[in-house]
Protein backbone atom coordinates (compact mmCIF):
# COMPACT_ATOMS: atom_id res chain seq x y z
CA UNK A 1 0.00 0.00 0.00
CA UNK A 2 2.93 2.30 0.86
CA UNK A 3 4.50 1.57 -2.77
CA UNK A 4 1.14 2.17 -4.35
CA UNK A 5 0.69 5.28 -2.48
CA UNK A 6 3.92 6.34 -3.16
CA UNK A 7 4.60 5.51 -6.71
CA UNK A 8 0.76 6.27 -7.76
CA UNK A 9 -0.75 8.91 -5.58
CA UNK A 10 -2.62 10.47 -8.39
CA UNK A 11 -5.06 7.13 -8.33
CA UNK A 12 -5.85 7.30 -5.45
CA UNK A 13 -7.59 10.01 -3.59
CA UNK A 14 -6.64 9.50 -0.23
CA UNK A 15 -3.30 9.32 -0.80
CA UNK A 16 -2.15 12.46 -1.72
CA UNK A 17 -3.94 15.75 -2.34
CA UNK A 18 -6.32 15.77 -5.34
CA UNK A 19 -4.70 15.90 -8.92
CA UNK A 20 -5.76 16.99 -12.06
CA UNK A 21 -7.67 14.50 -13.93
CA UNK A 22 -5.52 15.03 -16.67
CA UNK A 23 -2.63 14.06 -14.54
CA UNK A 24 -4.75 10.88 -13.06
CA UNK A 25 -5.36 9.50 -16.76
CA UNK A 26 -1.58 10.19 -17.34
CA UNK A 27 -0.50 8.33 -14.50
CA UNK A 28 -2.89 5.45 -15.13
CA UNK A 29 -1.33 5.03 -18.82
CA UNK A 30 1.66 5.13 -17.07
CA UNK A 31 0.87 2.02 -14.75
CA UNK A 32 -0.30 0.58 -18.57
CA UNK A 33 2.49 0.45 -19.93
CA UNK A 34 4.83 -0.53 -17.20
CA UNK A 35 2.45 -3.44 -16.97
CA UNK A 36 2.19 -4.31 -20.88
CA UNK A 37 6.59 -4.03 -21.27
CA UNK A 38 6.31 -6.23 -18.50
CA UNK A 39 3.77 -8.66 -19.36
CA UNK A 40 5.41 -8.78 -23.46
CA UNK A 41 9.06 -9.41 -21.91
CA UNK A 42 7.90 -12.50 -20.12
CA UNK A 43 6.05 -13.43 -23.58
CA UNK A 44 9.16 -13.24 -25.66
CA UNK A 45 11.29 -14.68 -23.56
CA UNK A 46 8.62 -18.00 -22.86
CA UNK A 47 8.47 -17.56 -26.76
CA UNK A 48 12.51 -17.65 -27.22
CA UNK A 49 12.88 -20.32 -24.49
CA UNK A 50 10.36 -22.30 -27.08
CA UNK A 51 12.17 -21.76 -30.00
CA UNK A 52 8.96 -20.01 -31.57
CA UNK A 53 10.67 -16.34 -32.35
CA UNK A 54 12.31 -16.94 -36.05
CA UNK A 55 16.26 -16.29 -35.99
CA UNK A 56 15.42 -12.69 -38.04
CA UNK A 57 13.41 -11.55 -35.97
CA UNK A 58 14.90 -12.05 -32.96
CA UNK A 59 16.91 -8.43 -32.63
CA UNK A 60 13.48 -6.87 -33.05
CA UNK A 61 11.89 -9.68 -30.34
CA UNK A 62 14.24 -8.42 -27.30
CA UNK A 63 13.58 -5.07 -28.39
CA UNK A 64 10.50 -4.68 -28.49
CA UNK A 65 9.23 -4.23 -24.67
CA UNK A 66 10.87 -1.09 -24.63
CA UNK A 67 7.95 0.45 -27.00
CA UNK A 68 5.68 0.44 -23.91
CA UNK A 69 8.45 1.52 -22.07
CA UNK A 70 8.83 4.30 -24.06
CA UNK A 71 5.53 5.53 -24.10
CA UNK A 72 5.48 4.91 -19.90
CA UNK A 73 8.36 7.33 -19.73
CA UNK A 74 6.42 9.56 -21.91
CA UNK A 75 3.21 9.58 -19.76
CA UNK A 76 5.16 10.18 -17.06
CA UNK A 77 6.85 13.28 -18.28
CA UNK A 78 3.26 14.02 -19.00
CA UNK A 79 1.90 13.64 -16.06
CA UNK A 80 4.35 15.58 -14.00
CA UNK A 81 4.26 18.00 -16.30
CA UNK A 82 0.24 18.16 -15.51
CA UNK A 83 0.72 18.57 -12.14
CA UNK A 84 0.51 22.13 -10.36
CA UNK A 85 4.26 24.10 -9.20
CA UNK A 86 4.34 22.69 -5.30
CA UNK A 87 3.47 18.67 -6.66
CA UNK A 88 6.56 19.04 -9.26
CA UNK A 89 8.63 20.49 -6.67
CA UNK A 90 7.58 17.55 -4.68
CA UNK A 91 8.46 15.15 -7.37
CA UNK A 92 11.84 16.94 -8.34
CA UNK A 93 12.51 16.13 -4.26
CA UNK A 94 11.72 12.62 -4.52
CA UNK A 95 13.96 12.16 -7.61
CA UNK A 96 16.95 14.09 -6.11
CA UNK A 97 16.64 11.44 -3.05
CA UNK A 98 15.84 9.09 -5.41
CA UNK A 99 18.91 9.47 -7.22
CA UNK A 100 20.65 9.29 -3.94
CA UNK A 101 19.44 6.65 -2.43
CA UNK A 102 19.80 4.29 -5.67
CA UNK A 103 23.70 5.65 -5.65
CA UNK A 104 24.21 5.09 -2.31
CA UNK A 105 23.02 1.37 -2.30
CA UNK A 106 24.70 0.71 -5.50
CA UNK A 107 27.91 1.40 -4.29
CA UNK A 108 27.60 0.62 -0.99
CA UNK A 109 26.52 -3.15 -2.54
CA UNK A 110 29.65 -2.77 -4.80
CA UNK A 111 31.84 -1.78 -2.12
CA UNK A 112 30.56 -4.93 0.25
CA UNK A 113 30.82 -7.58 -2.86
CA UNK A 114 34.52 -6.20 -3.46
CA UNK A 115 35.07 -7.05 0.32
CA UNK A 116 33.85 -10.27 0.10
CA UNK A 117 30.84 -9.52 2.49
CA UNK A 118 28.37 -9.75 -0.29
CA UNK A 119 28.15 -11.92 -3.38
CA UNK A 120 29.42 -11.25 -6.25
CA UNK A 121 26.31 -10.52 -8.87
CA UNK A 122 26.13 -10.92 -12.64
CA UNK A 123 24.19 -7.95 -14.18
CA UNK A 124 21.39 -10.38 -15.73
CA UNK A 125 21.11 -11.30 -11.99
CA UNK A 126 21.25 -6.78 -10.82
CA UNK A 127 19.46 -5.78 -13.73
CA UNK A 128 15.63 -6.39 -12.32
CA UNK A 129 16.78 -4.74 -9.07
CA UNK A 130 18.42 -1.87 -10.93
CA UNK A 131 15.45 -1.24 -12.80
CA UNK A 132 12.77 -1.20 -10.29
CA UNK A 133 14.96 0.58 -7.37
CA UNK A 134 14.70 3.32 -8.38
CA UNK A 135 11.07 3.72 -8.33
CA UNK A 136 10.55 2.00 -4.89
CA UNK A 137 12.87 4.48 -3.76
CA UNK A 138 11.04 7.46 -5.60
CA UNK A 139 7.78 5.87 -4.34
CA UNK A 140 9.11 6.22 -0.83
CA UNK A 141 10.63 9.05 -1.68
CA UNK A 142 7.27 11.24 -2.60
CA UNK A 143 6.02 9.96 0.71
CA UNK A 144 8.55 11.41 2.82
CA UNK A 145 8.96 14.74 0.93
CA UNK A 146 5.27 14.79 0.83
CA UNK A 147 5.18 15.04 4.75
CA UNK A 148 7.51 17.84 4.24
CA UNK A 149 4.54 20.12 2.94
CA UNK A 150 1.88 19.01 5.20
CA UNK B 1 7.22 35.06 3.37
CA UNK B 2 3.98 35.46 5.08
CA UNK B 3 0.73 35.76 3.49
CA UNK B 4 -2.85 35.96 4.37
CA UNK B 5 -4.33 33.91 2.09
CA UNK B 6 -6.35 31.74 4.87
CA UNK B 7 -8.08 35.40 6.21
CA UNK B 8 -8.93 35.82 2.73
CA UNK B 9 -10.28 32.63 1.63
CA UNK B 10 -12.42 32.38 5.25
CA UNK B 11 -13.80 35.21 4.61
CA UNK B 12 -15.26 34.59 1.32
CA UNK B 13 -16.15 31.06 3.27
CA UNK B 14 -14.31 29.36 0.96
CA UNK B 15 -12.97 25.64 1.63
CA UNK B 16 -9.05 24.81 0.87
CA UNK B 17 -10.77 22.83 -1.89
CA UNK B 18 -12.58 25.54 -3.35
CA UNK B 19 -10.02 27.80 -3.83
CA UNK B 20 -7.69 25.04 -5.33
CA UNK B 21 -10.27 24.65 -8.19
CA UNK B 22 -10.39 28.21 -8.43
CA UNK B 23 -6.57 28.71 -8.37
CA UNK B 24 -6.02 25.02 -10.37
CA UNK B 25 -3.82 23.94 -8.10
CA UNK B 26 -4.24 20.87 -5.84
CA UNK B 27 -5.73 21.54 -2.04
CA UNK B 28 -1.96 20.60 -0.55
CA UNK B 29 -0.60 23.39 -2.36
CA UNK B 30 -3.32 26.03 -0.88
CA UNK B 31 -2.17 24.19 2.55
CA UNK B 32 1.28 24.26 1.37
CA UNK B 33 1.01 28.11 0.92
CA UNK B 34 -1.43 29.02 4.37
CA UNK B 35 1.10 27.18 6.32
CA UNK B 36 4.03 28.84 5.25
CA UNK B 37 5.36 25.60 3.72
CA UNK B 38 5.77 27.08 0.55
CA UNK B 39 6.07 29.95 -1.48
CA UNK B 40 3.90 30.22 -4.58
CA UNK B 41 5.88 31.60 -7.62
CA UNK B 42 5.12 35.04 -9.25
CA UNK B 43 2.22 33.51 -11.89
CA UNK B 44 0.12 32.23 -8.89
CA UNK B 45 0.93 35.02 -6.39
CA UNK B 46 -0.52 37.24 -9.20
CA UNK B 47 -3.75 34.75 -10.19
CA UNK B 48 -3.93 34.65 -6.36
CA UNK B 49 -4.34 38.81 -5.90
CA UNK B 50 -6.42 38.63 -8.91
CA UNK B 51 -8.76 36.54 -7.54
CA UNK B 52 -9.42 38.23 -4.62
CA UNK B 53 -8.86 41.74 -5.73
CA UNK B 54 -5.44 42.70 -4.15
CA UNK B 55 -2.09 43.82 -5.21
CA UNK B 56 0.66 41.12 -4.40
CA UNK B 57 2.12 43.08 -1.68
CA UNK B 58 -1.45 43.54 0.27
CA UNK B 59 -1.60 39.48 0.35
CA UNK B 60 2.04 38.22 0.23
CA UNK B 61 4.41 40.43 2.76
CA UNK B 62 8.37 39.42 3.42
CA UNK B 63 9.42 38.54 6.72
CA UNK B 64 11.36 40.60 8.50
CA UNK B 65 15.00 40.45 7.44
CA UNK B 66 18.02 39.01 9.19
CA UNK B 67 21.55 39.27 9.18
CA UNK B 68 22.83 37.67 6.35
CA UNK B 69 19.90 39.00 4.42
CA UNK B 70 21.15 40.75 1.63
CA UNK B 71 18.81 42.83 1.15
CA UNK B 72 18.56 43.76 4.62
CA UNK B 73 20.77 47.28 5.83
CA UNK B 74 22.77 45.68 8.32
CA UNK B 75 25.85 44.41 6.60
Amino acid sequence: MLLYCGAMPFTVPNCAGPLSAEAKRHSRLALLYALASGLLAIAIAMLRRGGLIPAGLGLVAALLPLVPLILFMISIVRMVRSLDELQRLIHLEAVMLQFGASGIVVMGYGMLARAGFAPNVTFMEAYPFLWLGPFVFWALALVVVRRRYQ
Amino acid sequence: VNNRLRVLRVERGWSQTELAGRLQVSRQTIHAIESGKYDPSLPLAFAIGQLFGQLIEQIFTPEPSGPGDPLSNGG
